[in-house]
């Protein structure tokens, strides 16, 4: 066993049992944390931090309301001899309606073609193993850091041979397929984390493949779930590689 | 859920049973989940992830301007990769791009993960904020910082005199472009890579913290020995997904720089979109395309040896 | 500012947005979006649709994924029916790939279509003896503006010879004022003094050469002599320090001329329409001054040589089904009285021949009849060599260029890099 593990043992050991039958950890344990000492190195870093996010976000609140002539002249950070919302009607004209809900069709496709297909396969890497899914776990840690971007060109070449007229199709699959290893290496870890006696005591029991997936493996991976969605969301929304072909 | 008030002392119950295999005893009735579960994403990840790259390794061998078909051409393409001195360039800069975004990124938001983990309220609001620019796209934010990093009209132009770049001439000189580019993307990820942390931290059990309390260790000799050995998994976790992002976020280096000044900051990704789609030359691209999965597959296995991640599976049963 | 807001969301937004519905009984027109074009085309459409049996419909696109786009389309049974194009090395590309309607027999039918374009620019639409693409907007030479009033307030006058121009880079540098505004973190807007240069030291057969793939075309003394020059130019100093952060898209390049931290710019002849809506005041108080590219002492390229875009061109898809109405269209619409007429009010000035009178009556008539005289009178009109040349040899050109003007490789690197990529 690797020192990871061994680490990850000792985490799970300090942690109150109760929390593997609860979704979230009980309020109590964030909570308790209130007798903390103040951190004095995260809260300068906390506040330097605040200023560089706020900055450029007030930039962009700031240049939307900008006409197109006082923008750069202004200087950066002043504020703006006029206001117009003329740049936000421009924006609509264009189509704005469309490009929000393509994006947002392809983000939540992307993510629950993920959640789907990956929680059921680390479902049958954690407590299954065959020689059949071990196979399939290790083909998807080759395909790790491999990025989506290395198939453009036989995806460019998909749409133009194989006729795909839906480009949102085209982009939702290889996005998908490429947020797969990833999100099955944190679901596995997710799971990990559920004690096997539980599922023993499940199958003994006679409970079938299904039940435990429903019974067990839903209510526990919801951490899990919540990171992937996350994580897949994002390369979808950031997306724009694939929506340029 | 309302099953759920059963199931838990039911667990209790064979706690103490679980030390006689269940497997020896009873192996007719127990069922495990085999591959029809983990066949669907088998299937997917094949169909539109290795049918692809085996699709990626044939055109490589292959004439084509993504016009018309394309025709076989040998190792043509392959003996060009050695004259390219770009490409080589290109695989040197990756490198660098992903170590400036791991020392950037881990320490700040490992860092701001633990303060806002913290209960308080006004870390609530503020970690409110921090998160903002996870909502906005990759080309929002490239595009932003592209006019804040204007050398005349920017805040380049105002601010750079007080990091000894008094011309505001940050993206166009080849020595601090990849700098200014680790920077943005930095800014953009560390609200994700925060998130992560301040998830893991909040699960420290708070208990821990009283014991080094009542021992007397401060601060900073808490964090040290006891948030960061916490933490050990989500630092990897994190430290994995800022490198085989630095091997895709290329979009902001394409808005930002386009690559340049020059060639200074065109990451390995970057060379082969502008090789196939914008120099059109798809062949040539796809050995490029090859070399990134290569060095993809490389990084993998590099991840998955000194993580152990490949032993998921068997590890508790080896206990 | 909308770019920002607009680009990111376009960029977030991506394909799928316009994607034809598929209603192959209408004739598609692709074009990119363009708010002083658009309307024109639609006009144009408007009256042909009135007599002809099968209707056109535009779709548009933007900018940065059209070329993509398109590309992606022809080879599909997407592709549109008539399609927006730059001509040159893009357009030779499809047409190789048998994609694209000849419209030579069509216009030989018609000698009043014919002669009514300029001949300079239809001329980038001739690939290998065909006619595949007609002008369809105006033409955009690449001029050289400057600002009236900093060359005023310093008692200066703007260059007639490269020689002027190295003395003013001299005069402004030392009132402390950036010589020639330059946006070089996008190469084609260097590629804009190579392009000049090399007309003016050896005229326009040299490019001809390297355009046709010649051995040896790129190892002409002459262009080496135009390279030296720009690396010259670049290492006086006459774009400052900080040219390779600087911008166009973003008009940071032309915010920097308009508020006179700059003096001249080298640019497209849409710089006029683009200062006129960003910087109107600028323009209004006659502070935007423009004139030719100066001359090379000893060179031989005639003076009144232009370089630019010619235009844009509408080309036909070899696999419309309708390729007869859509010649129809082409042949009928873009030389015709009203179409020409929508282009001169929308600002732009056609590559017809004989439209002064048109133009004079307009509210930008100086700058249009400049333009327009200057084309006229061309003898040889050079496009764009990033359009020209074939899109391989293009990006690796601009890149190249930018390490040349940041000498980071010397002329001959440069010329042994290009022989490599062209061979």
């Amino acid at each position: 066993m690797t020192i990871y593990t061994a680490a990850r043992h000792r985490a799970a050991e300090a942690r109150p049992r109760v929390s593997y039958v609860r979704p979230r950890p009980p309020r109590g344990v964030g909570t308790v944390g209130r007798r903390r000492p103040v951190n004095v190195a995260a809260g300068i870093a906390a506040s330097f931090w605040l200023v560089i996010v706020a900055v450029p976000l007030y930039y962009i609140a700031l240049t939307s309301l900008r006409t197109s002539d006082s923008y750069l002249t202004d200087g950066a950070l002043r504020p703006p001899s006029g206001l117009t919302l003329e740049n936000y009607r421009q924006v609509i004209d264009l189509g704005f309606d469309t490009f929000i809900l393509n994006s947002t069709i392809v983000t939540a496709i992307t993510m629950a073609l993920v959640l789907v297909m990956a929680l059921p396969a680390s479902y049958a890497i954690v407590f299954g193993g065959t020689r059949a899914v071990r196979a399939t776990f290790n083909t998807f840690l080759l395909g790790l850091a491999i990025p989506a971007q290395a198939v453009i060109i036989p995806i460019y070449l998909l749409i133009t041979r194989l006729h795909l007229y839906d480009s949102l199709t085209a982009i939702i699959l290889p996005t998908a397929a490429f947020s797969l290893p990833m999100a099955i290496v944190v679901l596995t870890s997710t799971l990990r984390d559920i004690p096997r006696d539980l599922f023993d005591a499940m199958t003994v029991d006679g409970a079938g493949t299904v039940e435990v997936f429903r019974r067990l493996v839903l209510p526990l991976s919801r951490p899990g779930l919540v990171s992937v969605g996350i994580f897949s969301g994002l390369n979808a929304w950031n997306g724009f590689i694939f929506p340029s072909c | 859920m309302s099953d759920r008030g059963v199931l838990v002392p039911r667990r209790r119950e064979v706690r103490t049973v679980v030390l006689i295999p269940a497997a020896d005893l009873r192996p007719a009735r127990r069922e495990r989940p085999g591959f029809l579960w983990a066949a669907p994403a088998a299937v997917f990840f094949t169909i539109f992830g290795i049918v692809p790259i085996a699709v990626v390794l044939y055109l490589s061998f292959t004439t084509w301007n993504g016009l018309g078909t394309p025709e076989w051409a040998g190792l043509t393409n392959w003996r060009a990769l050695p004259d390219d001195a770009d490409a080589l360039h290109s695989i040197r800069v990756t490198a660098q791009l992903t170590l400036f975004c791991w020392l950037i990124q881990t320490p700040l938001s490992l860092l701001l993960g633990v303060w806002a983990a913290g209960p308080q309220r006004n870390r609530a609001i503020l970690s409110t904020l921090f998160f903002l620019p996870l909502l906005l796209s990759t080309a929002a934010i490239a595009l932003t910082w592209l006019s804040l990093l204007d050398p005349n009209f920017g805040l380049a132009a105002s601010l750079g005199s007080y990091v000894g770049v008094a011309d505001g001439n940050f993206l166009g000189d080849d020595s601090r472009a990849l700098y200014a580019v680790a920077a943005v993307i930095s800014w953009q990820f560390v609200p994700f890579h925060t998130l992560l942390y301040q998830a893991a931290a909040r699960q420290i059990p708070a208990s821990m913290y009283e014991v080094a309390e009542i021992d007397g260790a401060r601060t900073i000799r808490q964090f040290i020995s006891i948030t960061l050995p916490q933490l050990r998994n989500t630092i990897i976790a994190s430290s994995v997904l800022v490198v085989v992002g630095s091997l895709t976020y290329f979009e902001s280096i394409l808005l930002l720089t386009n690559g340049g000044p020059g060639t200074a900051t065109r990451v390995l990704p970057l060379h082969m979109y502008v090789k196939g789609f914008v120099g059109f030359d798809m062949g040539y691209a796809s050995v490029l395309a090859v070399l990134l999965v290569a060095v993809g597959t490389t990084l993998s296995v590099l991840i998955v040896r000194s993580t152990g991640y490949h032993r998921m599976n068997s590890d508790r049963e080896g206990m | 500012m909308s770019l920002l807001v607009t680009t990111s969301l376009v960029a977030a937004g991506g394909c799928g947005t316009a994607g034809p519905g598929g209603s192959r009984d209408k004739i598609q027109v692709w074009a990119l979006q363009d708010p002083q074009n658009e309307p024109v085309i639609e006009a144009g459409l408007g009256l042909f649709n009135q007599s002809s049996p099968v209707t056109a419909e535009l779709v548009t696109y933007v900018n940065d994924a059209y070329k993509q786009k398109l590309h992606v389309s022809m080879g599909s049974p997407n592709a549109p029916d008539v399609f927006f194009n730059w001509g040159g090395g893009n357009l030779a590309e499809f047409v190789n790939a048998n994609q694209v309607v000849d419209l030579s027999h069509a216009l030989a039918a018609r000698p009043d279509v014919r002669d009514a374009f300029l001949p300079s620019v239809l001329a980038v639409g001739r690939i290998s003896n065909g006619q595949y693409g007609l002008p369809m907007n105006g033409i955009q030479p690449v001029v050289l503006f400057y600002h009236k009033g900093v060359f005023d307030k310093a008692g200066l006058q703007p260059p007639k010879t490269w020689a002027d121009l190295l003395s003013l880079v001299e005069e402004f540098k030392s009132r402390k004022i950036t010589p020639i505004a330059l946006p070089g973190s996008q190469g084609w807007t260097e590629l804009m003094y190579l392009e000049y240069l090399l007309d003016r030291i050896g005229g326009p057969d040299r490019f001809s050469a390297i355009a046709a793939q010649r051995s040896g075309a790129w190892r002409d003394p002459s262009v080496l002599r135009a390279l030296q020059m720009c690396q010259e130019l670049a290492e006086r100093g006459a774009f400052g320090t900080n040219f390779a952060s600087i911008n166009y898209d973003n008009t940071g390049a032309s915010k920097l001329f308009a508020t006179g931290k700059a003096a001249m710019f080298l640019m497209g002849s849409w710089e006029y329409t683009s200062q006129l809506s960003n910087n109107p005041e600028f323009v209004k108080r006659g502070d935007l001054a423009w004139t030719t590219f100066p001359t090379v002492d000893g060179g031989l390229g005639d003076a009144a040589n232009v370089v630019g875009n010619p235009a844009n061109y509408f080309s036909i898809s070899a696999s419309s089904p309708h390729v007869r109405d859509a010649t129809t269209l082409l042949i009928e619409t873009l030389s015709s009285e009203e179409y020409v007429e929508d282009l001169v009010n929308s600002g732009q000035v056609p590559a017809v021949a004989g439209v002064e009178a048109k133009l004079a009556g307009t509210p930008n008539a100086e700058f249009a009849t400049f333009t327009y005289e200057m084309v006229a009178k061309a003898p040889s009109f050079t496009q764009s060599w990033d359009q020209a040349l074939s899109p391989a040899v293009g990006t690796e050109m601009l890149t190249n260029l930018q390490k040349l003007f940041l000498s980071k490789i010397t002329p001959e690197e440069f010329v042994t890099a290009m022989e490599k990529v062209s061979s």
